[in-house]
């Protein structure tokens, strides 16, 4: 049953109302007349709030049992007023909006109403000849072009003069018009909004070209402010509420021309939906354009100060980072128990602890994992674990379910939406947990047996505001490669010394990848995780504390694979980057505020994930300049002299030299803490690891541009490939590569 | 208040003591030395190391450069906050600065270091007083030198390094190999220090860490290196950059003792001229210094301590832990001194004439008129003999009452006369602040630059009391090299001396500066071979 609203606005010299009321008409009477037409009711509201006796007379032409309102507004409200009045005392699916100065074919109504029950939920009607039509300033090819082309990606007419939608979309992009422009914003807002848009080709010829209105500066000149104003104005994203009330479940919203679920109720500006926000945006722009002013002007002093700066910025992250190192060399502040404690704990006490494990096309870790998950030291018939399938992951939905799993192992098949990333099974996952603890583990995770006991004594020993209980990480194939033993040294300065002496000075912590622990509660109180942020963790350690909590540091270890493929180390590098350059531009959009509720702390929260960008970018830029300087000292020494007067040569030889000695000790010191003694002498060829991650930079900054929330999938399950073990976990160097014995090694010292 | 808490407020009180008193010593023996003849300053290389500094701010081409590429560079970069100011750096207070706090941090980490292997606060009181009481170490603590900072911190690698051997902590080991980076930023008798200290380790990982395998003993070794190397490392970097040779110190190390001098191979001969001590003269030549600069009493009872420590090791007649205690210092002292003793003998360390006072007849090579001040590297195992004493005293009451006694004696000696059981500096080192030649220039100076070789004139620019971007030297790049060649182009005075060996202004200009100098300049001063010329 498909019912239409056509609404038809008018002013005192509406002249071609004649021809709309005929064509209106002639149109109703052809659905009337035959059996197959798409229309089963239909109503026609004209609207005006300058109503004339002629334009009142050519509207009797209807027959009288017609559904025909005319409604006049006392309010002067423009052509865009008008409008919003009449769709909102229609009644029917089908909107109609047709100018009152058009003319079309009776036909093509039937056809409009028909497309937009098939394959879209707006039709914007397109002349074929532009002249036939009436003209004002926006309708301008040329500036209709410009507009709509290069400011809104927008390949529709929107002032061709018919316009027809679904009444959801009306509800769903709910707005104030401006007084001149309706049909650019309507589509503008629809397509923001996820809705399906179509063009309808018109070939009816309409009235003649000298009844057009005259083009005027000052009318262009109008329309072109409203556009740019449009321009400027910030499409808020349109909410789709979740499908219960206690829960997020289908939450999600419709922006940037798509519809997403996040199964969240996270608001979109704390989310890293958009990457930019307008403030950041203004800044970005006059940053750039001072650079670029700046290089014209002056081009040696210029970058005499960009190095000066760069160089600046890396040593006071370097500085930073030595202070967190020796902080926690003397006083580690994780929570560590002793075994009596631990031993202690009454079974029957203990609360259903959840874990969360999302999974994509990778069933081939599942007995790694449930071997990992049946080592827990907690009563089996108070474990929660939900794995999250993908919908088409089909193979793994496949292999699961002829799998005899144990019972305290569900599995949740998370439904096919945008954006499709782990945080979004996550979220999904989270409306089955019943848990009161809520834990992540990843499919590749071996969590230390007492991990979960470990957790839940620590919030019991924490503050209440302490919602969120960090494990280590680190790898169970160290030896694997090269690789993987840069990678474990990584983890043990970012893990073992890093985030323990941020801790310590009570400020953000960025969270890792897994074993997260919260209270269910509070996870869902703070929206759980952010769908569209690739680090989803690090950005849910960063909005827990501005909101006034605080993350505590476990001491147990998760072992995880430690990525020995350097293609997809770089695929999963450039992921981790990308998210941390989200979580950098999600919490400084309101950076004064930030600073007011959290003071010295949002400064720190620069130099926690600011700082980290920037040696990516700012480290292959003092190598590669020394490395020149040195060996191509005859070529390129004098040129590059002109850039460093003194004052910048003893802030940039300072940065480098005590930059890359100061981290080296760093990552150094991250091994020693861990009793990683082997590593150390790996730790010396670092750079060369700092190089690849700043390759993975470059493309973390190219994703972030064209595709800000796309998930690089990172292959898991590598070292299985090149040998067996019994526990199925392989390991290329059996030194010390025994599962247990790795658990052991990490187990606080009493 | 319970039984502890007094105790630990009793030792507060008695480190608050003992720093109130290093300081106090410490003031009163600068003022009394400035304030009788300035003689904080009676060393040709206080002077130098106080322009070292000054060089960096103000020069005709300041920058880091200007430290030189010979002195290792810390205690000058220590003074850098302080010698902008005029009178702190005539006065020499820059340099008292640096050394009075080490000396303050000397004295009471000697206590401190003293007190942990013996346990006895009197033993390490007796200690405190031997140290403060030095009237050599009071002269090196008022003047611009590094061997006061170099003491310093071996007595903090001591303290920490013995920690580390009990405790394993990890951050007593960082603070080892922390302080051993400063010794190797500070005289090159650290890097001797540096292996001392990884033996130590060594031995101390291959002893305890054993069972917990290779790579643990491995790892502490490379932390160890990373951390106490690094100074080594920057000081290679730092020639590398300014002097394009990273091993530039090596090559151009030589008895001149100051910066900027021109790079080059030095022979044995170079370094000890005509006399070619062998390695028993050279150990003589050393021991003699130590004894004599220590004090005959406080070395005697040092190698006491020694002796009685080895028996003790062979004999095991103290327990294994107050052995153990004891090895740091113990392979730090012996592998500096032999190693002292190598270098000595291969010319690694500038020659060292005989002290006065043991001199009989002894050769003393006319052009080396400072190699007097040398003897003062006799004082940098002062430390390390004060802990043997230390040992020996822990063994027995009569032992402590012995050396007590003789300590005693020393003392009431030391103030009848001084130089009874003591080689003092304060009664030999000649230089004095009142240079005539300088006195001269600075009232008959009208503006201009002036051309001086500053290696062997630091004096004459320091008592010049003109900025130090008066001068053309060796380190101010072009102007030195164009001037050799023209030196009417900047210069509107150049001193030339023939009365000494080492002016590079006498041996480096070019024949046709040497023609412009003669037609430009005209001859405004002499002074047996001390000539400064004028441009016309």
């Amino acid at each position: 049953m498909k019912n239409i609203s056509i609404i038809i606005p008018f002013s005192k010299g509406s002249i071609n109302i004649p021809s709309v009321v005929s064509w209106v008409n002639n149109a109703l009477h052809n659905i009337n007349a035959y059996t197959s037409s798409p229309i089963d009711n239909f109503e026609i509201i004209f609207i005006t709030n300058n109503p004339d006796y002629t334009t009142l007379q050519d509207i009797e032409v209807f027959p009288e049992h017609a559904p025909v309102k005319v409604y006049v507004e006392k309010e002067k409200i423009g052509i865009s007023g008008l409008i919003a009045k009449g769709v909102s005392r229609s009644k029917y699916e089908f909107i109609g909006i047709i100018d009152g100065y058009a003319g079309y074919p009776s036909y093509d109504i039937e056809k409009i109403i028909t497309a937009i029950t098939k394959d879209s939920d707006v039709i914007a009607a397109f002349k074929t000849n532009p002249k036939d039509f009436p003209k004002h300033a926006s309708n301008q090819p040329e500036f209709s072009n410009i507009t709509n082309r290069f400011l809104f990606n927008l390949r529709r007419d929107p002032q061709a003069g018919a316009l027809f939608f679904t009444r959801n979309v009306w509800k769903t992009i709910k707005f104030l018009p401006s007084e001149s422009e309706f049909s650019l914003e309507f589509l503008i807002r629809a397509q923001e909004a996820g809705f399906r848009l179509r063009k309808y080709i018109i070939y009816k010829k309409g009235i003649p070209s000298q009844l057009a209105s005259k083009f005027s500066f000052k009318n262009a000149l109008k329309a072109a402010r409203d556009v740019l104003a449009m321009k400027m104005k910030e499409i808020p994203p349109i909410h789709i509420p979740a499908s219960g009330t206690n829960s997020m479940v289908n939450a999600g919203f419709r922006s940037k021309k798509n519809k997403y679920i996040t199964h969240t109720t996270l608001s979109p500006r704390q989310s890293a939906l958009g990457v930019l926000g307008l403030r950041q945006f203004i800044i970005f722009s006059i940053l750039l354009e001072s650079v670029a002013i700046g290089f014209v002007l002056s081009p040696i002093l210029f970058v005499q100060v960009v190095i000066a700066l760069l160089s600046t910025v890396y040593l006071i992250d370097v500085l930073f980072n030595l202070y967190l190192v020796l902080k926690t060399v003397r006083h580690s502040s994780e929570l560590t128990f002793t075994p009596l404690e631990l031993e202690s704990l009454h079974e029957d006490r203990l609360p259903i602890y959840t874990i969360l494990c999302p999974l994509y096309k990778e069933a081939h870790m599942l007995p790694q994992f449930l071997s990992g998950i049946e080592k827990l030291q907690w009563p089996k018939n108070k474990l929660d674990v939900i794995l999250l399938l993908e919908e088409d992951d089909v193979a793994s939905v496949a292999v699961f379910e002829k799998m005899d799993l144990p019972e305290y192992l569900n599995i949740v098949i998370v439904p096919h939406s945008l954006p499709k990333t782990k945080p979004k099974a996550c979220n999904y996952g989270l409306a089955f947990a019943k848990g009161h603890y809520t834990v992540i583990f990843d499919a590749e995770d071996i969590p230390d047996p007492i991990q979960l006991k470990k957790a839940y004594l620590g919030f019991k020993r924490s503050k209440r505001n302490v919602v969120c209980l960090q494990a280590k990480l680190s790898y169970y194939n160290i030896n694997q490669n090269l690789l993987t033993r840069f990678f474990t040294i990584e983890y043990s300065l970012w893990f073992g010394m890093t985030l323990s002496g941020l801790q310590s000075l009570n400020t953000t912590i960025p969270l890792g990848g897994t074993s997260n622990h919260f209270r269910t509660m509070d996870l869902k109180k703070l929206f759980a995780w952010d769908p569209f942020n690739v680090t989803e963790d690090a950005d849910l350690g960063i909005r827990l504390f501005k909101l006034g909590y605080q993350t505590a540091m476990l001491d147990s270890v998760t072992l995880e694979e430690g990525n020995s493929d350097i293609r997809n180390w770089i695929r999963q590098r450039s992921r981790w980057i990308k998210g941390y350059m989200q979580t950098y531009l999600v919490h400084t959009r309101d950076s004064w505020s930030f600073v007011r509720e959290r003071g010295i702390h949002a400064l720190l929260f620069h130099l926690i994930i600011g700082g980290k960008i920037a040696f990516i970018f700012i480290n292959p830029i003092l190598w590669t300049v020394t490395l020149v300087y040195f060996t191509m000292y005859a070529r390129f020494g004098p040129f590059i002299d002109t850039f460093y007067p003194q004052a910048v040569l003893y802030i940039a030889i300072t940065s480098l030299i005590f930059g890359n000695y100061l981290y080296l000790f760093c990552h150094i010191m991250g091994s020693v803490k861990n009793k990683q003694w082997g590593l150390i002498k790996y730790t010396y060829l670092i750079p060369v690891y700092w190089i690849l991650i700043s390759i993975a930079g470059s493309i973390a900054l190219y994703q972030l541009i064209v595709k800000p929330f796309y998930w690089e999938k990172t292959i898991h399950g590598l070292h299985l490939k090149e040998n067996e073990s019994v526990t199925g976990i392989r390991e290329p160097n059996q030194r010390k590569q025994n599962i247990p014995d790795e658990l052991t090694l990490f187990k606080p010292t009493p | 208040m319970k039984i502890q808490n007094i105790t630990r407020h009793l030792k507060r009180f008695n480190e608050h003591y003992l720093v109130l008193s290093s300081f106090l010593i410490s003031i009163g023996s600068f003022i009394y030395f400035f304030q009788n003849g300035h003689m904080n300053l009676s060393n040709y290389d206080v002077v130098a190391r106080l322009n070292a500094s000054r060089k960096v701010i103000d020069s005709i081409t300041p920058g880091l450069g200007q430290l030189g590429g010979v002195w290792l560079p810390f205690p000058q970069v220590l003074m850098l906050p302080f010698i902008w100011n005029n009178y702190l750096w005539y006065s020499g207070l820059a340099g008292y600065f640096i050394s009075g706090v080490a000396f303050i941090v000397a004295a009471v980490f000697l206590q401190k270091t003293t007190y942990f292997i013996t346990k006895s606060l009197k033993i390490s009181l007796l200690i405190w007083v031997l140290f403060i009481s030095n009237i050599n170490v009071l002269l090196l603590q008022s003047m611009a030198m590094s061997e006061m900072f170099f003491m310093s911190c071996l007595i903090l690698v001591c303290y920490y390094l013995t920690q580390w051997t009990k405790t394993h902590d990890l951050f007593h080991f960082l603070l080892t190999a922390f302080f051993v980076m400063l010794l190797t930023l500070t005289r090159y008798e650290g890097y001797f220090v540096l292996l001392a200290a990884f033996i130590v380790i060594l031995i101390e990982s291959l002893r305890s860490f054993r069972d917990e395998g290779k790579d643990k003993i491995e790892g502490m070794l490379l932390l160890f290196l990373t951390v106490a190397g690094f100074g080594i490392i920057l000081w290679s970097i730092y020639s590398a950059l300014f002097y394009k040779d990273p091993l530039f110190w090596l090559h151009s190390y030589s008895t001149t003792s100051v910066s900027n001098v021109p790079a080059g191979k030095i022979s044995r001969e170079d370094i000890h001229g005509n006399l070619h001590p062998s390695l028993i003269e050279s150990l003589g030549i050393y021991g003699a210094v130590v004894f004599a600069t220590n004090g005959f009493i406080t070395v005697g009872l040092g190698l006491m301590g020694m002796l009685l420590y080895f028996n003790s090791f062979l004999k095991k007649t103290v327990s294994r832990e107050k052995i153990l205690m004891f090895m740091p210092v113990t392979i730090i002292s012996i592998l500096v001194f032999v190693l002292l003793i190598i270098g000595y003998y291969i010319g690694f360390i500038p020659h060292i004439e005989f002290p006065p006072v043991l001199l009989k007849g002894a050769k003393i090579r006319d052009w080396s008129i400072y190699a007097d001040s040398n003897v003062r590297y006799g004082m940098v195992l002062l430390p390390c003999i004060l802990l043997f004493i230390a040992f020996a005293a822990s063994l027995s009451k009569r032992l402590l009452y012995f050396a007590a006694l003789l300590i005693g004696l020393q003392l009431c000696l030391s103030i009848v006369n001084p130089k009874l059981l003591q080689y003092p500096f304060v009664s030999s080192w000649k230089y004095s602040i009142n240079n005539a030649d300088a006195r001269w220039f600075s009232t008959h100076y009208d503006g201009g630059l002036v051309l001086i070789s500053s290696s062997r004139h630091e004096d004459f620019i320091f008592q010049s009391g003109l900025p130090y971007k008066d001068f053309i030297y060796e380190g101010t790049r072009e102007y030195w090299r164009d001037s050799l060649n023209d030196p009417s182009k900047y210069a509107n005075f150049i001193v030339y001396n023939t009365r000494i060996s080492g002016d590079n202004i006498t041996t480096d200009v070019t024949p046709k500066g040497s023609e412009i100098l003669k037609k430009k300049f005209h001859l405004v001063y002499n002074n047996k071979g001390f000539e400064i010329y004028k441009l016309n």
